[in-house]
């Protein structure tokens, strides 16, 4: 009993080995590998925000008055930024259109005499809606300078007090909203989803289109053993580079602290690579060369990387791919990595995340072992 | 060059992909799929964001405010909390997105005509998500807020409310969206799905498909045959450049018909750019089969090359505003960039070629260049 384990790890350590050995043999690879667990862990956090930040905005003053000046004052960085005045509503448009400005802000004549006679007047801001979200944002940024330039000319002129709501806004885990500690982790998870996913069923692929997978299957190894001689290698590769990405990439370079159990995180990280490997083979064996898995990946790599709710929260999705979204790894790692290690949640509050990464992952490895099988029977 | 052994070679090329059928058809339906599922699914409008409500006051009044959350659209009402302690565990586990906190003497304090203030509690973690909800929480309590202040004032000084309302907030700010006039952030995105998904699909194909002939050797017989190499990569590249503008076509049409984004450019203009654009990708994806050696190098390549520049930099999700001078930088360097301003254009904007011939010479310039390192590289003697 205990030799025939002892035999059969053997086996599973000796192709592993080979697995090893191949993929640090091509240089192109590897050398992606440490491109993509570093360099583009911080290009993707530091560099991309969806944030409204410096807007180029241009005025339209036609009040030309001191009461003017101080609510253009308050459109200012780092949400907005002035690029000058222009004249003519013609302007305003060649402006928006050519993109040299997103914002345009038209104050209409008489504005000062009309605040002193405290009568109503319209202040008009143009926004560039081709992305809703930061048309949306400004339009919002803009409605608070202007309730704060209001509430600073009662103060000068000692309205008499009126009940007021006032909201104090309180962003838990991020309150600066800084955009690097969740893309650095979204980064890292698309990497891993990346490779563990494609270098599996490229393995296997090879394997075929080679026939070298005929004298596997006719040596004394089970398919159960050739398949996770392919996984287990990627994983370990993955994990190690999570590790690096994670504690020199993250905390070192990127300053981001973390604050949870990182042994439980990557823990999670070694069963989302195993789910992605299971979605390669799974792949490979739909496949009868490598170009057919490259395209195969493509069709399920973008959904998963963009349906994470890091774009469109889970609630926003659409009824119809509500499903889809709650069978992804990929949604499911993403919120343990951010619980665990932004949140600093205890495991107990993401069971239902870490339940699903389980279940999803053996139920696509037993798929793809189940489809395995039968081909070569 | 000799273009009869172009097309010769081109003849060969589309063969090969109509024989491999699995091939061939994932070639049409990887993107249309892709812009099926990504189009109906990606969106950044929010409705229906669940909230949750702590109200230590218990009045009237403080009741009132709850239901103006209650009763929007925009939330999704998930009940009372009894307890701060509570709050913790739902935002964590995403069960709410937001808390609202309202203190104890909410009402009285605000009967008095004093400030009081509410606090709202959202997980900022994922940040985007957490902007939009707390724009939402801020318009409806100052609507509130400015409601309450102008029965207030209009009962105290016996003023009717439209006067007292003026006098409250003299300064409306009217904005007013342009392009995108309904706010759907589908206008925006689907548009820049179409290049994302040109970006990365059919360059990998091409890839792919060159060195897949390295690897089995095939490729030698390009070696020795009289071929030259400016003749090989045309008649490689064409079937795919064809492929890929028939590909855009049919995007473009998804994008119009099913999806309702309207095109109120120049369709000669944007034909240009799609066309021209795709003789880039197609040059892109030469170029990484002369580097690697091996497909799955190829595929690794193409993917990180690819997709996490044009979802990240192109301007589709970022506003190329809020990037940084580094981010600008790499942004301009990318075709996708410029092939997603001309998207934006011609679909939103309405402009035609006097606006927007200079980003469409860029991808012209690119497309040179990229052909250009494509024939440098490409040599008959490589190293082994």
């Amino acid at each position: 009993m205990f030799q025939e384990t002892g035999e059969y790890l053997r086996q599973l350590a000796m192709l592993s080995r080979k697995e090893f050995l191949q993929f640090f043999r091509d240089p192109v690879l590897v050398l992606f590998l440490i491109y993509a667990f570093t360099l583009s862990i911080i290009a993707a956090s530091t560099v991309v925000s969806t944030q409204l930040r410096n807007a180029s905005t241009v005025t339209m003053d036609h009040d030309r008055t001191r009461t003017s000046r101080e609510l253009l004052h308050g459109f200012r960085e780092p949400y907005f930024r002035m690029q000058g005045q222009i004249h003519a509503d013609r302007e305003a448009i060649r402006q928006l259109d050519g993109r040299d400005a997103m914002v345009v802000l038209d104050i209409p004549e008489g504005f000062q005499d009309a605040l002193r006679r405290r009568r109503t007047v319209d202040v008009q801001m143009l926004v560039d809606a081709s992305n809703s979200h930061v048309a949306f944002m400004s339009s919002s940024y803009g409605e608070r300078i202007v309730r704060r330039f209001l509430d600073e000319q009662d103060r000068q002129r000692r309205t008499p007090n009126v009940p007021k709501v006032e909201l104090r806004q309180r962003f838990w885990f991020n309150p600066n909203l800084r955009d690097e500690p969740f893309r650095a982790l979204e980064q890292i998870a698309r990497m891993s989803l990346l490779f563990s996913m494609l270098l599996p069923a490229s393995a296997m692929a090879r394997e075929r289109e080679r026939g070298t997978i005929q004298q596997l299957l006719v040596s004394p190894l089970t398919p159960v053993q050739i398949m996770l001689s392919k996984v287990l290698p990627m994983t370990c590769i993955v994990l190690a580079a999570t590790t690096v990405a994670l504690l020199v990439v993250v905390r070192g370079v990127l300053g981001v602290a973390l604050h949870g159990n990182v042994f439980a995180y990557l823990a999670l990280s070694a069963v989302f690579a195993v789910n992605a490997s299971g979605i390669g083979l799974l792949i490979a064996t739909f496949s009868r060369n490598l170009a057919q898995v490259g395209f195969l990946s493509l069709l399920v790599m973008p959904p998963m990387n963009l349906f994470a709710g890091t774009i469109t929260p889970l609630e926003s999705m659409p009824t119809l791919l509500k499903p889809l979204m709650l069978l992804s790894p990929m949604y499911h790692y993403l919120n343990v990595s951010f619980g665990l290690l932004l949140e600093g949640a205890p495991l107990a509050t993401l069971w239902d995340s870490v339940l699903a990464l389980v279940v999803i992952g053996a139920g696509l490895f037993a798929l793809g072992a189940w489809r395995f099988r039968r081909e070569f029977r | 060059m000799n273009l009869q052994r172009v097309a010769t070679l081109a003849r060969k090329e589309s063969r090969e992909i109509l024989r491999d059928r699995l091939f061939s058809v994932l070639a049409i339906v990887v993107p249309a799929t892709l812009m099926l599922t990504l189009g109906y699914g990606l969106t950044t409008d929010m409705e229906d964001v669940p909230i949750a409500i702590l109200d230590h006051d218990r009045t009237p009044l403080s009741r009132e405010y709850a239901h103006k959350f209650i009763g929007s659209r925009y939330f999704d009402f998930r009940g009372y909390l009894q307890r701060e302690r509570q709050i913790d565990p739902l935002i964590t586990a995403e069960r709410v997105r937001v808390v609202v906190v309202i203190p104890p003497r909410f009402q009285s304090d605000l009967r008095h005509g004093r400030t009081v203030a509410v606090q709202s509690v959202v997980s900022g973690t994922v940040v985007q998500p957490a902007e939009t909800v707390g724009g939402y929480v801020q318009a409806t309590t100052a609507a509130f807020s400015q409601e309450l202040a102008a029965q207030h004032l209009a009962r105290r000084e016996g003023l009717s409310r439209p006067t007292a309302e003026g006098r409250l907030a003299p300064v409306q700010l009217q904005a007013r969206f342009f392009y995108n006039e309904p706010l759907d952030s589908r206008w925006g995105i689907v548009p820049g799905l179409m290049m994302i998904i040109l970006m990365f699909t059919l360059p990998l194909l091409t890839a792919v498909s060159i060195v897949r002939e390295k690897e089995s050797g095939a490729i030698d017989n390009v070696y020795a045959s009289n071929l030259t190499p400016a003749e090989f990569l045309a008649g490689k590249a064409i079937p795919y450049w064809i492929l890929a503008v028939l590909n855009g076509l049919l995007l473009w049409g998804i994008v119009t018909l099913l999806y309702g984004v309207p095109f109120r450019g120049s369709p000669l203009a944007f034909l240009t750019a799609l066309v021209l654009f795709c003789l880039c990708t197609t040059g892109l994806g030469l170029i990484v089969s002369l580097l690697v050696r091996s497909q799955i190098a190829a595929i690794l390549v193409m993917i990180v090359l690819t997709l996490v520049p044009a979802v990240l930099f192109s301007g589709v999700f970022t506003p190329l505003d809020s990037l940084g001078t580094a981010g600008q930088f790499q942004s301009r360097l990318l075709p996708a960039t410029y092939f997603n301003l001309i998207a934006q254009a011609s679909f939103l904007k309405g402009l035609g070629f006097r606006a927007i011939w200079l980003e469409i010479a860029t991808l012209g310039v690119y497309a040179a260049i990229l052909l250009s390192i494509g024939w440098w590289q490409f040599t008959k003697r490589p190293k082994r």
